[in-house]
């Protein structure tokens, strides 16, 4: 069985990732090939060119998909910061997504009004770990 | 090369040569030449004016035509295995060159504005336009088939007319030519080659003599004759063309094709071309521009104007558009089967449309032969295209597409489309359009891929019109474009062109603007990735390079990790250690990682290390990211005027030490310069203020954090500190300069240690700490250079904690010559300590420098911590300090005045001047400390010494210590003083103990009352009074307070009125009168007392202000102050708690101050009397008894008192003697009802009364009522005598008497007491 691609990454400022979670529900084998991570991160990292491109391009948040490559796609989501949200995933419907960003970003709130985080400082946030997975799981699971 | 041009050179006319092997070798073996070669660089003709006319009669002119020449028989695309093996082989020669190729900085280049324009992969256009070489000559585009065919002979030939035919004949023609797929029927012409160096009879005439013949048999045209060999091929007759040759010389395929025989002649001595005079080549010239004007050109317009002929005869007009429209739709039948067996038997017949329609069920190839209509519009455009006329070509590629669509031939399809792009972009069409033809080329060539009996070859084209399409892209600036073309294109293709093409890609993303960078590198990986999987090492690691500037310090993990990991095995694999070892040491960085990835990575490293110094001898030095050092955050520690003797004393504020240290440093040369103080030399002053100071031989100490980010354990060895030395010669050994340590610490998985490493510099000079190295796994040299923190300047004052912040991160030092170093240490003091007890500790000073010392001074901060003013007791326990039996021995060195107390509780101890510690001298001083309550007991020294001959640079020292204890609970007691009824003067002191501690009795061992005359005294039974000892300042108990329980105990105070003179000390277990004891009973007061005098510290100028302050201060204070209060007396109370030897473990002591009267008695009085009396009832009757009240007033004012007897209360009708008041005062008597004892329960009650005691009715007072005693001066005592008579014997309690009193000089107030009662026995004498 292939197992879905869905890792979610938080970019802050000068592209430094702040926050990764690879939320896809694992195979039954639970053996998750490791090496794929590499290629999700190249991919994500290729986006953010993209990102820079369409976010201007409108007044929404939500950028929707910005960047394709093989089968795997990236929608993102720029707070007013510039923080991007880059979901990686392989054709989950945009409006879920859409979703799903909406309620990370109230959720990432919270975490930046913590008044000794940077946009640069990664989240170590257990709390929001947990609740972006928790999120994943009510938006993806089908 | 623009893509107009790269488009006009390569879709010419070719026309194929035929030479005899005579001519051949006639230009081989003079030249290095072909015949082919020979005419190739003058196939480019220009400065031409050839009027032209196209098929719609439309009159142009040509003004440059190229004309491309290729052997007959090597006029065929090399299969693709072949073309693919001599496509890697020619990337690989490049590739070789690649590495003189700069490797650009991306990001350097981005960031600095210049963009990134330098084409850096040269091999990349040489590789496309073989790419495209290879692909020459298809089956599907005619625009390379030859045009005309050009016969070589030999002059020397007998008749060359006939040899022209037989070569023709006996000649190879190209394979496709011999199939039938290739036009055969084209112009002839004729060319004779003289060679000079033949020895031919009638030399050169005999040649024009032939040429003349053939010319009548031939045509005039169509026979030309050239002169070669003219030349000797020595260096004086060199042209200096060979460039001109060499450079078209294409490259060879094994076994030819493309248009390149299978090898080359030998390359002559001389160079290309060296027996070639400029007459020769004006000949071959001459011949081109005759060939081309007069029978190319020419042929070609006739035959586009057949050719147009026919496809206008057969395809367009309505008839024939209807014909279209009806027949293509037919699937084909038997008669279509036969049409694509004979496709040249269908040249003119209708049953070609069968034919094609067959085609459309995929395969059919060879529908399209060069006999069909549909070949012949394709030949057509193709003919029109050479012939710069785009506009025709454009039509009827678009009417032949339409056709093929309909036929769904969709490999013919796409190849029309591919020349629809170009034609549209040579007529200067769109750019969409020119894109669109080249994407709808690529699509169509995909879809049929999988139909055809030769897949890769569909892939190729594809790729050959993306190729096309990128070009055209880029060259327009349409980067994007160029990146999605070619990126399309890499999909369907095999690694090394993949790669290419990935590659290309990346670098057009770069020319976006905004350059996609992110993008860029991200398909540089993935060509990287490609070249390594074809074995192209030397490329794909160029890919991997360029990117890393764009990944790092990103902290993307894994794509770091990926990256660094590919070039280390690659550089590891091509023997570079050095880089293979950097970017393995990058790996390192993988807390990210499983553990078993990082101890992989780690091993790897190690590995690599170890195959490195195999190689090299020694292992190279990196910045190691293992273990992480803190870099950034390093606290130096070094003594310099400051030594901190011991590590506590560094954690204290900068503020404590300065205000201990302010009296010892006052009117001393700080070294505070201003400005003004301009004298000094300026590298001191520099010195002064950027560096830090340090001493020669002394430690210098940093503390750096360590920690594993890993989950594996490292061992780290070798862990030592990175110095430079100013002023070093050259060659200098280090080690001459200062002494490291080194250690060695082992990390557990995600440990973080702070370490500090020392240094002992050697010799003065300057010296900076510039990183730390280490060991990793005993076989990794690693170091890390500290953040370069440049002290900066002090602008202003800047506050004294950054300063020290500053100076303990400064890295520079200024190392002075030797100096004496005092260290001190604080003996046998305790962890723990009990609150209140007395602890001698031994406070050792040593000199450990190579100076001797002198001038000590210390302050210490407590006024708990004594040091006595001699050092005769800096041995012995606590107890034998303090016991007062000992003969004191004298010190063998004293302070040289009385301990100065200063404001804040400190205390300034001053020893002699002369007094000096030689180097290892030792100076021991006890140490008394005191602590009051129970807590935290903080105290600290500053020992001020300096050096006995003076030392440039530093002229004292300070040495901090820093001690703090912990203070237990011991003893909570209280002390309350009342007077004593007994006696007009003496007090009785209540102490109520409580044994805080739980865990062992305590004892109370002496109670010493320090005021002045007073004494104290213990508690005497009931009447056991003699044996007690007279009253004295010291008393020896001996109570028992146990563990966690209570006690009262009670003494006599007697106050200095009771005159008790002569009695002395007394027994006295310790001494309290002196010593520390006393020192710590009096230091409150006087700290008290130090405090409250106005501050005269600095004898500054006032400010008006503070004078005005001062002024008002000043004015209350006489008022306050001349009335001294009376003092009440101070006690110390001793106590000692057993050690397990029974000795006294810790002794303590509680002081007392100016205990008060719990409720002031005014008038104190007694009555005394003999309370035993014996009569005679019977005999004598009554009995009379004559008491004695004393009364004393002990108020400040004198007092008027009156006794009145026989107050007792109404109710009672006893009969009472009265007498009158004129009676003697002495005996006044009232006997009116019983006493008002508030105290006293009422009568009958047992209480406190001896048993059997009587009140009040039965006995009668004597005398007069009330007593008068007008004035009783303050302090003054009287006694007034009272009667009492009794009728029968019995025991009496005679209380019923008031004594009132008045202070008529303070107040009109009266008050009123009942005098104190006395149990009085009455016995009968008779019995």
């Amino acid at each position: 069985m292939s197992t879905t691609v869905l890792t979610f990454i938080i970019v802050g400022l000068d592209d430094h990732p702040i926050f990764e979670a690879d939320l896809a529900v694992k195979g039954e084998t639970g053996s998750r090939d490791d090496r794929a991570q590499y290629l999700h991160q190249f991919v994500l990292h290729a986006a953010l060119d993209a990102v820079d491109e369409q976010q201007w391009q409108g007044p929404n948040m939500n950028l929707g998909v910005v960047d394709k490559f093989n089968n795997l796609q990236v929608s993102a989501y720029v707070t007013a910061a510039q923080i991007k949200f880059l979901l990686l995933h392989d054709g989950k419907n945009e409006d879920t997504i859409k979703l799903f960003f909406r309620d990370v970003y109230e959720v990432y709130l919270r975490v930046i009004m913590n008044p000794f985080f940077t946009p640069r400082s990664h989240i170590k946030s257990a709390a929001f770990n947990q609740k972006v997975r928790s999120l994943a799981r009510s938006y993806f699971r089908s | 090369m623009e893509f107009r041009d790269w488009i006009l050179e390569r879709l010419t006319p070719a026309v194929m040569v035929i030479s005899s092997p005579e001519a051949e070798s006639m230009c081989q073996e003079k030249n290095g030449l072909t015949v082919v070669d020979l005419l190739r660089p003058y196939g480019f003709l220009h400065q031409l004016s050839v009027p032209v006319r196209t098929v719609g009669e439309h009159a142009y002119r040509i003004r440059e035509f190229r004309v491309r020449f290729y052997r007959a028989d090597m006029m065929f695309q090399p299969t693709p295995e072949a073309a693919d093996e001599y496509l890697k082989g020619f990337l690989n020669a490049a590739a070789k060159e690649s590495h003189s190729v700069e490797i650009p900085d991306v990001m350097a280049a981005l960031q600095s504005g210049k963009g990134f324009l330098a084409d850096n992969t040269p091999w990349w256009n040489k590789y496309r336009d073989e790419f495209a070489r290879m692909m020459s000559f298809g089956e599907m585009e005619s625009f390379d088939h030859p045009v005309a065919c050009l016969l070589v002979m030999h002059a020397h030939a007998e008749n060359p007319v006939e040899a022209f035919g037989r070569l023709f004949h006996s000649a190879r023609k190209p394979p496709l030519m011999a199939e039938g797929k290739m036009e055969h029927r084209i112009v002839m012409h004729h060319l004779l080659i003289h060679g000079d160096n033949v020895q031919a009879e009638g030399g050169y005439a005999r040649s024009e003599e032939k040429l003349k013949a053939a010319r009548v048999a031939l045509g005039t045209a169509a026979v030309h004759l050239v002169r070669i060999n003219s030349g000797r091929g020595d260096p004086s007759s060199k042209l200096g063309y060979e460039s001109l040759w060499r450079h078209p010389l294409p490259g060879t395929l094994p076994g030819g094709g493309a248009g390149e025989p299978p090898s080359r002649p030998p390359v002559p001595t001389g160079g290309y071309g060296e027996c070639l005079t400029k007459a020769n080549l004006d000949d071959i010239k001459r011949f081109l521009e005759d060939f081309a004007v007069r029978a190319l050109l020419p042929a070609m317009e006739a035959r586009v104007r057949a050719l147009n002929h026919q496809v206008t005869s057969t395809r367009k007009g309505l008839r024939n558009q209807l014909k279209t429209l009806l027949w293509r739709k037919q699937p084909g039948g038997p008669a279509a089967a036969a049409g694509r067996d004979s496709p040249r038997g269908s040249v003119h017949g209708g049953s070609i449309h069968g034919g094609t329609a067959a085609a459309s069920a995929n395969g059919a190839v060879n529908a399209y032969g060069v006999g069909s209509v549909e070949g012949q519009m394709r030949a057509l455009a193709d003919l029109a295209f050479t012939m710069q006329d785009y506009d025709t070509a454009l039509s009827t590629l678009r009417l032949l597409a339409s056709d093929l669509r309909a036929d769904k031939a969709w490999k013919q399809y796409a190849a029309v489309q591919e020349m629809i792009g170009i034609s549209l972009f040579m007529a200067r069409g769109t750019m969409s359009d020119v894109l669109g033809a080249f994407k709808e080329a690529f699509y169509r060539y995909n879809s049929a891929a999988p139909h055809e009996s030769s897949p890769r070859e569909c892939v190729r084209y594809a790729t050959r019109a993306m190729l096309l399409a990128a070009e055209y892209a880029r060259q327009h600036g349409a980067y994007s474009e160029a990146n999605y073309a070619l990126m399309k294109a890499h999909f369907q293709e095999e690694n090394l062109r993949a790669a290419l093409l990935l590659e290309q890609a990346a670098l057009c993303l770069l020319r976006v603007s905004p350059p996609s960078v992110r993008k860029y590198a991200f398909h540089m990986v993935l060509a990287g990735l490609r070249y390594n999987a074809c074995d192209q090492k030397a490329l794909g690691m160029r890919a991997y390079r360029q990117v890393l500037s764009v990944y790092k310090d990103h902290k993307w993990a894994f794509i770091e990790e990926h990256i660094h990991d590919v070039l280390g095995k690659q550089s590891r694999d091509t023997g570079d250690f050095d880089s293979a070892l950097q970017h393995f040491a990058a790996m390192l960085h993988c807390s990210h990682s499983p553990p078993y990835w990082q101890a992989h990575y780690l091993k790897q490293f190690l590995d690599t290390v170890a195959a490195a110094t195999k190689a090299k001898g020694s292992a190279p030095l990196l910045e190691l990211p293992l273990p992480e050092v803190d870099a950034e955050h390093v606290t130096v520690q070094c003594d310099n005027e400051i030594c901190h003797g011991n590590p506590e004393s560094r954690t204290q504020q900068e503020e404590l030490w300065r205000s201990l240290e302010g009296p010892l440093l006052s009117g001393m040369d700080t070294g505070a310069t201003s400005w003004l103080d301009s004298g000094g030399s300026s590298s001191n002053k520099v010195s002064a203020l950027q560096l830090s100071t340090a001493v020669a031989g002394e430690m210098i100490e940093v503390l750096i954090s360590f920690s594993n980010p890993l989950a594996v354990d490292l061992h780290v060895s070798r862990l030592r500190l990175l110095f430079e030395a100013e002023p070093m010669p050259e060659g200098a050994d280090l080690r001459q300069y200062a002494e490291v340590q080194e250690q060695a610490v082992v990390l557990k998985g995600g440990e973080q240690v702070r370490l500090a490493l020392g240094l002992r510099p050697l010799r003065p000079g300057l010296l900076t700490l510039t990183g730390v190295e280490w060991l990793l796994a005993g076989n990794a040299p690693g170091r890390k250079l500290f953040a370069p923190k440049r002290p900066k300047h002090r602008r202003t004052a800047s506050r004294a904690a950054t300063k020290a912040e500053m100076q303990s991160q400064c890295l520079s030092f200024t190392i002075l010559d030797a100096l004496p170093r005092l260290e001190a240490s604080v003996e046998q003091l305790p962890p723990t300590l009990l609150a209140r007890e007395v602890r001698k500790c031994t406070l050792k000073l040593r000199n450990t420098g190579t100076r001797p010392l002198r001038g000590i001074r210390a302050v210490c901060s407590s006024p708990d911590v004594f040091l006595p003013p001699d050092n005769a007791d800096a041995n012995g326990s606590t107890l034998d300090s303090l016991s007062s039996g000992r003969e004191r021995a004298a010190g063998t060195s004293a302070l040289q005045e009385p301990a100065l107390r200063l404001r804040r509780g400190l205390t300034l101890y001053t020893w002699p001047a002369a007094q000096a510690l030689s180097p290892g001298e030792e100076m021991q001083w006890p140490l008394w400390v005191h602590p009051r309550e129970r807590g935290q007991f903080d105290f600290h020294l500053a020992v001020f010494f300096e050096p006995e001959a003076p030392v440039e640079g530093m002229n004292y020292r300070v040495l901090r210590l820093s001690h703090s204890v912990d203070v237990l609970a011991s003893l909570d007691l209280a002390a309350s003083l009342a007077a004593s009824r007994a006696d007009l003067v003496t007090y009785l002191l209540r102490l109520s103990m409580h044994n805080l501690q739980g865990l062992q009795a305590l004892t109370v061992r002496q109670v010493s009352c320090l005021s002045d005359s007073w004494r104290i005294s213990q508690l005497g039974r009931r009447g056991d009074n003699a044996i007690l000892p007279p009253p004295s300042t010291s008393i020896t108990p001996a109570i028992e307070v146990a563990a966690a329980s209570a006690a009262t105990a009670y003494f006599r105070l007697h106050p200095p009125e009771a005159s008790i003179s002569g009695s002395a000390s007394g027994e006295e277990w310790v001494r309290s009168v002196e010593g520390p004891l006393a020192h710590f009973h009096t230091e409150r007061q006087r700290r008290l007392q130090l405090e409250s005098e106005p501050e005269q510290q600095f004898p500054t100028r006032p400010s008006k202000a503070e004078l005005q302050r001062a002024a008002l201060e000043q004015q209350p204070e006489p008022s306050t102050s001349d009335t001294p209060e009376a003092k009440g007396p101070d006690i110390i109370v001793v106590w000692s708690l057993p050690g397990t030897d029974g000795s006294p473990r810790c002794i303590g002591a509680h002081h007392v101050y100016d205990l008060q009267e719990k409720e002031n008695v005014p008038i104190r009085m007694t009555l005394r009397g003999e309370e035993r009396l014996r009569h005679n009832f019977r005999g004598g009757g009554m009995c009379a008894a004559a008491l004695q009240l004393d009364l004393r007033n002990c108020s400040d004012a004198a007092a008027s008192l009156c006794i009145e007897t026989g107050t007792g209360g109404p109710g009672k009708g006893d009969p009472v003697w009265r007498h009158t008041p004129e009676l003697a005062p002495q005996s006044s008597t009232l006997a009116e009802g019983a006493a008002a004892v508030p105290p006293e329960p009422p009568s009958g009650s047992g209480g406190s009364l001896p048993v059997g005691a009587k009140s009040g009715s039965e006995y009668m007072w004597c005398g007069s009522v009330r007593t008068l005693v007008p004035s009783l001066p303050a302090g003054q005592a009287a006694s007034v005598t009272l009667r009492v008579a009794v009728m029968a014997p019995g025991v009496f309690e005679i209380s019923d008497y008031l004594i009132r009193w008045a202070f008529p000089d303070v107040d009109k107030l009266q008050y009123s007491q009942p005098g104190p009662s006395i149990v009085l026995r009455v016995e009968d004498e008779q019995s």
